[in-house]
């Protein structure tokens, strides 16, 4: 997933990360007490809490409270079943059968059917709703037909009782198990989307522990407990969230016991917490899957030539770039962060070398360098700091690289239009635990496009596109990650990107609350924290 | 009277109008693609198409304007881009929050800044003078942002006296309005101060004296009651001014007013809400002076309606 | 006892070497249901010393260094400041020059008066003073006040107002400067005063007005039997209003006289030039007579007497030691040695 962000939120994460390095682990034998009201607070509006239109890592926590589906997360990257008893998925890889558990029910009280998961899926496929998540649906037999207007139904989903749902694939797709565990494959209840139509907004009802007590637009926002709900989550009684103020008020609040978390402390609060003992077991570090990269245009000079790429990756100074980004980062040397889990002890490694650079580059034939633009999206302090400290390190190797920051729109709108920038820096977050949301949806060059290409190098390597299809329909684990280390070797080799960090973030929870381990999927899980009495 | 009633109301309307005008093409000058807020950084070509066809964003500015004028004409001022909330419901429910702010400081700005100017005018030359001159220069002179966050940080954070930040209570309100009430409070004792001076040497206030009132009635029935006259007036303004949101202080004490809303539909480019919150606060302006200038009559028995 | 009684009152401005004599020496009696007049030229000191009856003279900078005001047999200078809020208006009324300035524009008439009343008359307390006031004209006691608004139509009524239920609600704007003054008075009757203060009342007004209110004040007094002191330039009014007449100049009481003696036969050469500065319609006078030389401002005086530079009869003993003010016949004081002379 693209890093956007409206202001003041900086940095919408929906990534994988491992349990965290400096938590205050609260010993594993208390027990969680149900009770009290857990006081949250946003930096700015929640868009949506529709599973279908909710895409950002403030919101996504949320209404993983109100809605749940077929499968969840464990306390990794494991999938489990949440709402339905059993699935199997056929040899081919095309077929998924899930049966429905008994007793689930919506928060008005009717029980779940599996109509209402075909009328969630067609809903996001349905071009009206607008759901950003129809892209990963569209993997479904009858899928593209629908959207087109040319079927009145997906012919891939089907519910051939009150409790079995059949999902048909057009072609195998070992991810697409991934897309059942978000959010946007969450049931609604039919007859009330059909009621409200677009007010469906300010009427949820989901299946999850807590349903919506009130909304206030960018005011607040109260969850209380769903009595129908039978699963094992939800100790809090009830969820506040106040919405719209900035970090350093919500670091004082939560010192002073207003609110029980600061999700994404800046990093100069996150520094002082750490320093100091008495505030330390408040800070915990998740490690977020996502990359910050520089990307060079390999259709644009100099840049499509792969020495001068590589003479970049050798000019950059990571290990400097971890200071400039406060601190709480890693090293990334691949496009692949490997907190997923992902290895790769083949990848080809650039370390910081400024000789070898300009040696490349008067290979190359830039003896004394040459000028470019480096674009990056100015509303992100992080992204800010990574492109002056590119800047200076390309000046060394006589690189002249000029900067030109842009708002996220039109950032986004320029980099992903062929032909219009050299260069800039920019970050991908996961949307699930796997290595083809990096490596197939930003570096395959069967996916260019004229604009809204994702693929910001428009980098085309056949080879690796083979690898990339292959992997895309392998069904087994083993071979699919030998074909991603191949590619993401051949990627290196070619180095359109230049990977930069992979950002820790930093969250504060007041010690009163329990629960609070990070998960490498939803980075917090709301309904497994409890408060002290 | 009527005649230039309706006068006045149609040079308002006017007022609103252009304002609505230049703000439109101010929103719409902004580099950034609308149709991207609207439908989120993740959406689809097609999603991105249809959006653009809903909301004609393809269609020339003028004709766009031509658009909304219409639909302002029949009182919609139209739905988030962000949320699809409605504009006038946007701006309705956090227009309480403000207006108890502004309220509630202007009650300690006055409460503070009638006997201060009142005294400061009666002791004129003394320490006591002197000191508060000092004290109101200072505190008209503060940055609002720069002092709310240090009342926010002091009395609040360090001592705990008063909650952070949010609207939960009406203790909530207290330290958003002292820093309203510091900053007007100064500005309004001076400006008290002068006029009462000047009514402190007019011959009604002798005659007064003359009939045995107490010097407390003399100043605060006789005197209070001229010098206010102008004050209401540059009141009025401000209050108005104010009720279109206040900005710094709604945005460090997090509170749900139009301020932050202001702030927050222009960093997201929320065209309609901008558009919204820019009409709310000019209509406001506009009716508030209408308001003072009819009402002048009443303060001030002596304006004879012109009208 | 006399109602008031200011003997030898010295009012500086200023103090120390910057001090300004202003009131030099003043000393003047006025018995209940007189009526005196205070003659003399702007700058003499006679509102300052009507001001002081009542303190309302702003010390600073006014600076009282000798003298005392008796009112009631109680030193004025010497009074606490609760004292002094009960004497003004209770026992000391005032009525200013001009009476557009002198109410309080933002406020109804009817409820200015009523402020009086309120103050020095609340509601249930008998009527007390000299100030008895009934329709029949009869000395006798009044009723308590019952209620305001009929006291205030009452008030009015009795200046001459007419239409008084419909003129409460005015505001002092929507008067001619006549009934302005007539609301003055009005209000100064309000709270019953013994004495009544008029600080140059008509000096504003047309002609034809001076003459009415003149006529309401005289009225008035003979109803009423309440004191008058009243502060005018204007020689004319003095014969019909005035028992006693006081002149002074340049801070002194320079004649004191009942009026019609000093109108047929001044005795000063001040009270004389100014007699006859005044313009005669009968006679034919061809030219005013005006008195050479201006009259000297405080700081300014001469030494000696202070008249002598202008003085038409001055010698130069004149101007080396200030002639007393002296009773040269019954009733009669004059400060000057010389006169006698013609």
């Amino acid at each position: 997933m693209k890093r956007w962000l409206s202001f003041p939120a900086a940095g919408l994460l929906l990534g994988i990360a491992v349990a965290s390095t400096t938590h205050g682990g609260e010993a594993a034998t208390m027990t969680p007490k149900r009770g009290g009201v857990l006081h949250l607070a946003q930096p700015s509006e929640i868009r949506s809490l529709d599973p279908a239109i909710a895409f950002d890592s403030f919101s996504i926590p949320v209404v993983h409270l109100l809605f749940r589906g077929l499968l969840d997360y464990d306390n990794a990257t494991g999938l489990v079943l949440d709402q339905a008893k059993d699935w199997n998925i056929s040899s081919d890889g095309k077929i998924y059968t899930f049966h429905l558990r008994s007793g689930v029910r919506f928060a008005n009280g009717r029980e779940v059917e599996a109509e209402d998961y075909v009328f969630a899926f067609e809903r996001i496929l349905n071009p009206q709703t607008g759901s950003p998540g129809e892209t990963y649906f569209l993997g479904i037999l009858g899928a593209r037909e629908f959207v087109d207007g040319k079927a009145p139904h997906v012919i891939g989903l089907r519910a051939p009782d009150k409790t079995t749902l059949v999902i048909e694939l057009k072609e195998p797709q070992f991810t697409f198990r991934y897309v059942l565990a978000m959010t946007f494959a969450c049931p609604v209840p039919r007859e009330v989307v059909q009621q409200y139509g677009t007010e469906f907004q300010s009427h949820l009802v989901g299946t999850g522990p807590y349903r919506l007590a009130e909304w206030r637009r960018g005011i607040s926002c109260r969850l209380q407990r769903n009595t129908y709900y039978q699963g094992p989550d939800g100790f809090v009684d009830g969820v506040e969230i106040m919405i719209g103020c900035d970090d350093t008020v919500m670091t004082m609040m939560l010192e002073r016991g207003e609110i029980d978390q600061v999700p994404l402390a800046s990093p100069a609060q996150a520094a002082r917490f750490k320093r100091d003992p008495g505030l330390r077991s408040w800070l915990t570090l998740v490690d977020a899957a996502e990359t910050d990269y520089f990307f060079m245009n390999t259709e644009m000079k100099p840049f499509d030539d792969a020495q001068v790429r590589q003479a970049v990756n050798f000019a950059i100074d990571r290990e400097r770039l971890l200071k400039l980004a406060g601190g709480f980062a890693t090293v990334a040397h691949g496009p692949v962060p490997p907190v997923i889990p992902w290895s790769n002890p083949g990848l080809p490694r650039y370390d910081f070398n400024p000789e070898k650079a300009r040696a490349l580059l008067r290979e190359a034939g830039f003896p004394s360098g040459f000028k470019t633009e480096l674009w990056y999206s100015g509303d992100q302090p992080i992204f800010a700091r990574l492109a002056e400290g590119v800047q200076q390190d390309l000046r060394q190797v006589g690189i002249q690289a000029e900067l030109r920051p842009a708002n996220f729109t039109a950032f986004d709108a320029k980099v992903t239009t062929r032909h219009q920038v050299p260069c800039g820096i920019w970050g991908w977050f996961q949307d699930y635990p796997d290595p083809s949301d990096f490596l197939d949806v930003l570096l395959n060059g069967e996916r260019i496009t004229e604009n809204e290409c994702n693929n910001t190098a428009f980098y085309n390597n056949p080879e690796v596109n083979r690898y990339l299809d292959a992997a895309a329909k392998n069904l087994d684990p083993g071979e699919r990650t030998r074909l991603f280390r191949q590619a993401e070797n051949l990627i290196m080799q070619d180095a359109p990107w230049a990977p930069l960090i992979h950002e820790q973030i930093p969250v504060l929870y007041h010690p009163r609350v329990h629960g609070t381990e990070p998960h490498p999927v939803w980075l917090w899980r709301y309904e497994h924290m409890w408060l002290d009495p | 009277m009527l005649n230039r009633l309706l006068t006045r109301l149609f040079w308002s309307a006017v007022t609103l109008l252009a304002t609505s005008v230049l703000t439109f093409f101010l929103v719409n000058a902004v580099p950034g693609d609308v149709a991207r807020s609207i439908a989120g950084a993740k959406a689809s070509p097609e999603v991105l198409q249809q959006v653009r066809e809903k909301y004609h964003l393809n269609d020339p500015v003028l004709v766009r304007l031509g658009h909304y004028l219409v639909q302002l004409a029949r009182g919609d001022l139209g739905h988030s881009f962000v949320t699809d909330q409605s504009v006038s419901e946007a701006i309705l429910t956090r227009f309480p929050t403000t207006a108890a702010l502004c309220v509630t400081g202007l009650i300690l700005w006055m409460l503070a800044a009638v006997p201060l100017g009142v005294l400061m005018a009666k002791f004129r030359g003394s320490w006591f003078d002197r000191t508060m001159l000092v004290a109101a220069t200072l505190s008209l002179s503060l940055p609002a942002f720069w002092l709310a966050r240090m009342l926010q940080y002091w009395l609040a954070f360090r001592l705990g006296w008063f909650p952070v930040a949010g609207f939960r209570s009406f203790a909530h309100l207290l330290l958003p309005a002292a820093t309203l009430a510091i900053i007007s409070g100064g500005y309004y004792a001076l400006l008290i101060q002068a006029n009462m001076m000047e009514v402190l040497n007019a011959p009604c206030i002798a005659a007064a004296r003359a009939k045995g009132l107490s010097e407390t009635a003399i100043l605060f029935r006789h005197a209070l009651r001229n010098a206010l006259i102008p004050v209401v007036t540059v009141l009025g303004t401000d209050v108005a001014a104010l009720l279109g949101g206040v900005i710094f202080t709604e945005n460090v004490f997090a509170l749900p007013g139009i301020g932050t809303l202001a702030v927050q539909s222009v960093f997201n480019l929320d065209v309609p809400m901008i558009m919204g919150t820019v009409l709310f606060s000019a209509t406001l302006v506009v009716s508030v002076n209408l308001v003072v200038d009819l009402l002048y009559q009443w303060i001030d028995p002596r304006i004879k309606a012109d009208y | 006892m006399p109602l008031l009684e200011i003997k030898n009152l010295k009012m500086d401005f200023g103090s120390g070497t910057d001090a300004l004599r202003a009131v030099d020496g003043v000393s003047l009696t006025i018995g209940a249901g007189e009526t005196v007049c205070l003659v003399g030229e702007s700058g003499c000191g006679k509102s300052v010393t009507a001001l002081s009856i009542a303190r309302l003279v702003p010390a600073p900078p006014a600076n009282y260094v000798g003298g005392e005001i008796l009112l009631n047999g109680r030193d004025v200078l010497k009074m606490s400041n609760g004292e002094l809020r009960q004497i003004r208006g209770g026992v000391v009324s005032y009525v200013f020059q001009e009476p557009g300035a002198s109410l309080n524009p933002v406020f109804r008439i009817g409820n200015q008066i009523k402020e009086s009343l309120k103050l020095h008359r609340p509601i249930g307390t008998p009527a007390s003073g000299t100030a008895r006031i009934n329709e029949t004209n009869t000395p006798g006691q009044r009723p308590a006040l019952q209620n305001y608004n009929d006291e205030v139509i009452r008030l009015l009524k009795l200046v001459g107002i007419p239409a008084p239920e419909s003129r409460i609600k005015n505001y002092p704007f929507e008067m001619s400067g006549g009934m302005q003054q007539r609301v003055m008075i009005a209000m100064a009757l309000a709270s019953e005063p013994k004495l009544l203060v008029a600080d140059e009342p008509t000096t504003a007004l047309d002609v034809t007005i001076q003459a009415q209110i003149l006529e309401l004040l005289h009225d008035l007094k003979q109803r009423l039997g309440m004191a008058i002191l009243l502060i005018t330039h204007n020689l004319g009014i003095v014969g019909d209003m005035a028992d006693r007449v006081a002149v002074m100049y340049a801070g002194q009481i320079v004649e004191l006289s009942p009026a019609k003696e000093l109108l047929r036969r001044p005795l000063h050469p001040y009270t004389k030039a100014l007699i006859n500065s005044v313009p005669k319609l009968a006679g034919g006078a061809d030219r005013l007579s005006a008195i050479p030389g201006n009259v000297p401002r405080i700081g300014n005086f001469p030494p000696g007497c202070r008249f002598a530079p202008r003085c038409p009869i001055a010698r130069p003993e004149c101007s080396e030691k200030i002639p007393e003010l002296v009773e040269v016949e019954a009733g009669r004081w004059v400060r000057c040695p010389f006169w006698k002379t013609p």
